[in-house]
């Protein structure tokens, strides 16, 4: 059995555990003025979270997106697009559901090899 | 590092991501003119993207469900079970979801062991 590492544990949630170079990156949330601002530090956030777990944006498996409002769907696109690794795409999800707070307008938790 | 393959790689996703022997399936959609419909479209677009990753429904881990509408849980699952094939069930969650296609009422995303 191979061991679980986690990143940035606490009492309740890792933001990040490692198991058999797979890492499993909690939903991320920013704050932010516009859907396009909170994607940019959302991203910004996993960027940091994968590169302390060694690896980084081209090596993603799985993403999950949520959004309070799927019409925002196009403008969290514009940054996604321009944030993944061209060629290098995870397998994605996305759908509308509401968040920890009424300011949060976008989250996304993803997997990635290591 | 086991490598990272993909299918389908498009600019926001890839249809499918294999790495270390599992599969990872982007959420699938797919017109039909009622949810059990659609839900048997999606199943048979899951079957051909497995089949492509060398793997089959038989061999899913973990599927994620979402309805636009609860009421329709019984439909897809009518349709879900009438494809599984028996002794295999996967784990599964099933929630309530506004899609990111508003044409669509239900999504289906799944994981599997290649």
């Amino acid at each position: 059995m191979s061991d679980i590492k986690r990143i940035e544990s606490g009492s309740r949630v890792s933001h990040a555990v490692i198991h058999n170079g797979v890492v499993y990156v909690g939903g991320v949330l920013s704050t932010g003025t516009s859907v396009r601002e909170q994607t940019k530090n959302v991203l910004q956030g996993i960027d940091a979270t994968l590169q302390r777990a060694g690896t980084d944006k081209s090596k993603l498996l799985s993403a999950t997106v949520w959004l309070t409002d799927i019409a925002t769907f196009d403008e969290m696109n514009s940054v996604w697009d321009a944030w993944v690794s061209p060629g290098n795409p995870p397998a994605r999800a996305c759908i509308e559901a509401k968040l920890l707070k009424p300011g949060h307008r976008v989250e996304i938790a993803v997997i990635a090899a290591v | 590092m086991a490598e990272v393959e993909r299918i389908g790689a498009g600019p926001h996703l890839s249809h499918v991501a294999i790495h270390a022997g599992v599969v990872h399936v982007s959420g699938v959609v797919s017109p039909g003119s009622s949810v059990r419909e659609q839900t048997q479209n999606v199943l048979a677009g899951i079957d051909e993207l497995l089949r492509g990753a060398g793997s089959d429904k038989a061999r899913i881990l973990m599927a994620t469900v979402w309805l636009t509408d609860m009421r329709h849980y019984q439909e897809m699952d009518g349709a879900w079970e009438a494809w599984l094939p028996a002794g295999n069930a996967p784990a599964r969650a099933c929630i309530e979801a506004k899609l990111s296609l508003l044409d669509f009422s239900v999504a289906i995303a799944v994981t599997a062991a290649q």
